[in-house]
């Protein structure tokens, strides 16, 4: 992982893409987490290497992604090929081994930008793909169920992109990860292979802490999201949205995980114990889980 | 463990009679504490006595000089079957020692039933300064004499113990023929003695921060409105402001609050609702985020403010001030409330 300068690398993404695709592009993930809390000071860094663009609305994606990417390997940019799935593929490629648009600036290898696009309304479940043609080969744009929660409203940047609010990426993680589960990540933290629901609940600890009071408004923020993306399971969705970090507050061994990757990312400047973020994980289900599970109820 | 309820104690553990005492700051009721254990094992030779102080204000070396104390007056047959213990933060520390962990474990279960956030045993009213702080609100406020039988209402209390009471305060006091009573004029050794004892008689107890993350006192005040309780006050510093706005003092350094607990319960459970992140003190040097005192009269006189919750009383906070050492404020608070000038 890289430290990187949230309003410098948008202001870079920005400056490279078409401006005419500008508004379609929806920054989330750390980058816009660090543009959230950070974003106003050019001397404090965010630590992540890969920049999460969504292209929507979903209808358009193929033709935004396709004008994006050409426009920025026409400019140098390169295709990250290392990992899984790093070569293009072809027209025999299968929707589902395609790699993804992942593509470094010319003049660093530290981070890059990789293209995602928002769900179909109703899609559940694991990542779906859409075929990207590039002069390059054949790519894939993916989507997952509650990417449109993370591009629920996002806040226009100065630099004409968007980027996720922090409140609605935490709400999608935690409906992602309902438990703990076992799966590690294969890349290493500091040496460390993370559980990946830990790595993601621990990201929503970090917004909640760096959010501060603003947590408190969440859970109207919340409901409202999930009411309009989700109207017939809406409820559903808001009494399960705290099982996962209840799982975590019964871990001690989950809780450090979480600690260790949040002290390796969004709270590397202002690390915290594993009993503080303990804490802010019990300030979050008292100010903004349990009200949204409340709200459901009613 | 058996229950020894019947017998006057909390519990009886392997042959020892446990008494667990929350929440006790004064000597008197340790040496009293001590004493009905000490009767009890003269009639039962096989029995130990355990003495439990939990939360206790008492110092340690008051403790040992306590026992010490105990160690001459006690016949050495009793003293022998007899102990101290003091838990707090978690910890036990025994005089003269501290008995074996498969006690402690036991012991423990009795301790957090006894002193469960639910449900912290208060000790009895400290009557004469109920009635002294609400004299002097009454002075403050420039309110009408109470009678006798009001303020036996006000306070929760008997006739001979206001009786007793007024008494005491009678160099300061004017009696109307209809044997109303008001302050004629401040009680200023009084007030000196209620300020010196006022952790005992509110039953203090400070919070700290341990987040990292801490709320700020104006956060934490919003929180306690929603909680729509009527028996929790804002004191201190916010109290004081409502009351006087010109209280010349830049920011708030903590929040002070009022719990109104007439009976014997003082309920701090919803502290840990209120913020996870707060826990008691062990130490007065740390500095707390939040300060709580029992108000133990029968009648609160909370006000409503107009952004929702409630205010204690002007001298609640004046004492809050004087607690938090923010003695000029408490000066000034004191004068821009005070029915004539007067200099603490």
């Amino acid at each position: 992982m890289s430290n990187v300068s949230p309003s410098l690398i948008l202001a870079k993404v920005a400056g490279s893409v078409p401006p005419e695709c500008l508004p379609n592009i929806i920054i989330i993930g750390s980058l816009a987490a660090g543009y959230h809390f950070f974003g106003q000071d050019k001397d404090l860094y965010v630590r992540t290497k890969d920049i999460d663009s969504v292209l929507r609305p979903r209808n358009t994606a193929v033709k935004s992604a396709e004008a994006v990417a050409e426009k920025l390997i026409g400019a140098g940019w390169e295709q990250k090929e290392d990992g899984n799935h790093g070569k293009p593929g072809n027209q025999d490629t299968p929707d589902d081994k395609l790699p993804a648009v992942r593509l470094h600036p010319p003049d660093t290898k530290d981070w890059f930008i990789e293209l995602l696009t928002e769900p179909s309304p109703g899609d559940q479940g694991d990542r779906r793909w859409l075929r990207v043609k590039l002069s390059t080969g054949h790519f894939g744009l993916p989507s997952f169920s509650f990417l449109s929660i993370i591009t629920y409203k996002p806040v226009l940047t100065p630099f004409g992109l968007f980027c996720a609010r922090p409140e609605m990426m935490a709400l999608a993680n935690l409906l992602e990860h309902p438990t703990i589960r076992p799966e590690r990540m294969s890349g290493l933290i500091e040496s460390r292979a993370i559980k990946r629901s830990n790595k993601d609940l621990g990201r929503v600890l970090a917004l909640a802490r760096l959010s501060g009071e603003k947590m408190e408004a969440w859970s109207e923020e919340w409901a409202e999201a999930l009411a309009n993306i989700f109207p017939r399971k809406w409820k559903s969705l808001a009494l399960e949205a705290g099982a996962g970090l209840r799982a975590m507050q019964a871990s001690s061994d989950d809780l450090e995980e979480a600690a260790f990757t949040c002290n390796n990312g969004l709270l590397a400047s202002r690390p915290v114990t594993t009993e503080q973020l303990g804490i802010t994980l019990q300030r979050l289900l008292i100010d903004a889980i349990e009200p949204l599970a409340a709200k459901a109820k009613e | 463990m058996k229950d020894s309820t019947d017998h006057g104690f909390d519990a009886e553990i392997d042959f020892t009679y446990v008494v667990v005492k929350s929440g006790l700051n004064a000597v008197r009721n340790l040496r009293a504490g001590l004493l009905d254990l000490a009767y009890a094992l003269q009639s039962h030779p096989n029995h130990r006595g355990l003495l439990v102080l939990a939360d206790t204000n008492i110092t340690t070396g008051r403790m040992e000089r306590e026992w010490d104390l105990a160690k001459q007056t006690l016949r050495s047959e009793v003293l022998s079957r007899l102990g101290i213990l003091t838990y707090e933060a978690g910890e036990f520390r025994g005089y003269p020692d501290v008995p074996p962990p498969s006690f402690l474990d036991q012991l423990l279960e009795i301790v957090r039933r006894e002193t469960s956030h639910a449900g912290r045993r208060l000790p009895r009213p400290d009557y004469y300064s109920e009635i002294l702080k609400l004299l002097l609100c009454h002075w403050f406020q420039k309110e009408e004499p109470l009678t006798i039988a009001s303020l036996e209402t006000k306070i929760g209390c008997t006739y001979p113990t206001v009786a007793k009471t007024l008494d005491k305060l009678s160099p300061y006091l004017i009696r109307s023929s209809d044997r109303r009573v008001a302050l004629d004029s401040f009680p200023k050794a009084a007030w000196a003695a209620l300020i010196t004892r006022g952790d005992e008689v509110r039953q203090t107890k400070r919070y700290v921060d341990r987040s990292g993350q801490l709320r700020s006192p104006d956060n934490l005040a919003r929180r306690v409105a929603k909680l729509g309780r009527r028996d929790l006050a804002l004191g201190g510093v916010l109290g004081a402001r409502s009351h006087y706005p010109n209280l010349d003092l830049l920011g708030t350094p903590r929040l002070d609050l009022t719990i109104h607990c007439p009976g014997q319960r003082f309920d701090l459970e919803f502290i840990a609702r209120l913020d996870p992140g707060l826990v008691l003190a062990t130490s007065e040097q740390e500095p707390a985020a939040l300060v709580v005192h029992a108000l133990r009269r029968k009648e609160p006189l909370f006000s409503a403010l107009p952004e929702g919750g409630w205010r204690a009383d002007p001298i609640e906070c004046l004492l809050d001030l004087h607690e938090a050492r923010l003695e000029s404020q408490a000066a000034e608070f004191f004068n821009a409330l005070a029915p004539t000038p007067y200099s603490l």
